[in-house]
């Protein structure tokens, strides 16, 4: 099998010989031409290795034979019309070398799993650790590259880091947070977060200082975490309850009437650039305009069966645009300052508003919206109580 | 036992000179090595004479082929029927 590859790989060819095949097999012999297939007959002849052949005419010359050759075979004969397309030849040749080199370097790094963490902070770790498209796979080591990403994300419960092909895949899933145990060990109280009026009292642990139909002030104690039981005994305990209370809440939102806009003057540049490898090659020769200028980007990724390619195609537009100021009109200036109220509202936890009143004012160029809102809320506030431990 | 040994080596060396230096091998009747031979005096599809050394060596049988062939060797193969020493 060995013989016949190197026999195919150098060529070889089949010649007959006219004349005493005998006498001219042994000058071969003789001059160490290594011969084979050797046929015996009224049309003698043997195989030999294409380079050999000239070799021959010496010993037909001195055995007073005459050769033709009648078959060739191997790779030589078979590629024989690319010596005129020398370039198709190196072409090959340089292709496959550079494929041989790239299926060494991984070409893309895909992701799965990410909710919290955005793909930005992912590419931003894989390259502190290398694990970059371009780098090398035997450099990569994706074991070492796990530990390293699970301790740059604590929140992450698993993650693994598959090579296959070129590619490297990441699969991550991320952890619910831990909640702080701790806090509900160190003794409490809680406090009222606003004035108001109690409506209902839900203690879950310590002593309620308040009932129903009490008024606070902002701060006032609520629950209390010491708690003396029957016999005098104080313990001191994380409070912890819900208090609802009626309370009268402020809401001010102060929205000027001019605002400064862009507008695009009209004038547009496209700058284009290839990415290769992480490499950016520049397909336009402008520069960056700088101020004044805002830039839109669109990085189109070549994709092949599903697998992103180290090759993308970088399209950024940048549109001149100038500040103006403009005139609010007074509908336009409520409705903003209306969305801020609400989310001011929002912010506040378990907040109902049972009523409200809504104040509008305008002075030096400033819509003033004020809401004032009867409301019903929790204003159970956690607070510690620090003990100073001997120990 | 020793000068036994020593006997018997050389008569073979004396054999060996004998066939002028030749070393024969048979594979059945399919194969024939011929090592130190000097060259092909006939080669047909029945007959392949060789020389080796003084002897003339003649395969007779049919489909008769020389596989390959170097300066002191060759092989010949095919369905062999005899093989002739000629002085």
């Amino acid at each position: 099998m060995l013989v016949q590859l190197a026999r195919w790989f150098w060529g070889s060819a089949r010649f007959r010989v006219e004349g005493s095949a005998e006498r001219f097999f042994n000058h071969c012999a003789r001059r160490e031409i290594a011969l084979w297939g050797m046929q015996a007959g009224d049309a003698p002849g043997a195989w030999i290795r294409a380079g050999q052949y000239r070799e021959l005419l010496a010993c037909a010359h001195t055995a007073r034979c005459r050769l033709r050759v009648e078959e060739k075979r191997g790779l030589p004969f078979q590629t024989y019309w690319l010596r005129r397309r020398k370039g198709l030849a190196a072409g090959a040749v340089i292709g496959a070398l550079i494929l041989a080199v790239l299926s060494q370097q991984i070409w893309c790094v895909q992701a799965e799993g990410l909710q919290t963490i955005t793909r930005r902070e992912l590419d931003a770790a894989c390259r502190e650790i290398g694990l970059v498209p371009g780098a090398w796979k035997s450099a990569v080591d994706p074991l070492q590259a796990e530990q390293q990403l699970m301790l740059r994300f604590p929140n992450v419960s698993w993650l693994t880091v598959n090579t296959q092909g070129s590619a490297a895949y990441i699969k991550l899933s991320e952890g619910v947070e831990k909640p702080d145990m701790d806090a509900w060990k160190r003794p409490g109280n809680v406090k009222a977060a606003a004035a108001g009026q109690i409506l209902r009292v839900e203690v879950f642990e310590g002593e309620a200082l308040v009932s129903e139909g009490d008024a606070v002030t902002a701060d006032q104690l609520l629950i209390s975490g010491v708690v003396e039981d029957t016999f005098g005994n104080v313990t001191l305990r994380h409070a912890a309850g819900r208090i609802f209370a009626s309370t009268v809440r402020e809401f001010t939102a102060e929205v000027p009437m001019t605002e400064t806009v862009k507008e695009e003057t009209g004038a547009v540049l496209t700058r284009r650039c290839a990415e290769v490898f992480g490499l950016r090659l520049p397909l336009t020769l402008a520069a960056e305009p700088g101020a004044g200028w805002e830039r839109a980007s669109v990085r189109t990724v070549l994709r092949a069966n599903g697998v992103e390619l180290p090759v993308a195609w970088l399209e950024e537009t940048w549109a001149q645009t100038i500040e103006r100021e403009r005139i609010l009109t007074p509908e336009e200036a409520l409705a903003a300052a209306r969305a801020e109220v609400q989310e001011q509202k929002s912010s506040l936890k378990s907040l109902t508003v049972l009523s409200e009143e809504e104040q509008i004012s305008e002075e030096n160029g400033v819509l003033r919206y004020t809401v004032r809102a009867q409301c019903e809320e929790d204003i159970a506030v956690e607070a510690e109580i620090l003990v100073n431990s001997p120990n | 036992m020793d000068e036994q040994h020593a006997g018997q080596r050389g008569g073979l060396t004396l054999l060996h000179h004998a066939v002028g230096g030749s070393h024969i091998e048979l594979l059945g009747n399919r194969e024939a090595v011929v090592e130190g031979c000097q060259g092909i005096l006939e080669y047909g599809d029945d007959v392949v004479r060789v020389r080796a050394g003084r002897l003339i060596v003649r395969f007779t049988g049919r489909n008769l082929k020389i596989r390959c062939m170097t300066a002191d060797s060759l092989v010949v193969e095919g369905f062999l029927r005899g093989m002739e020493f000629m002085v």
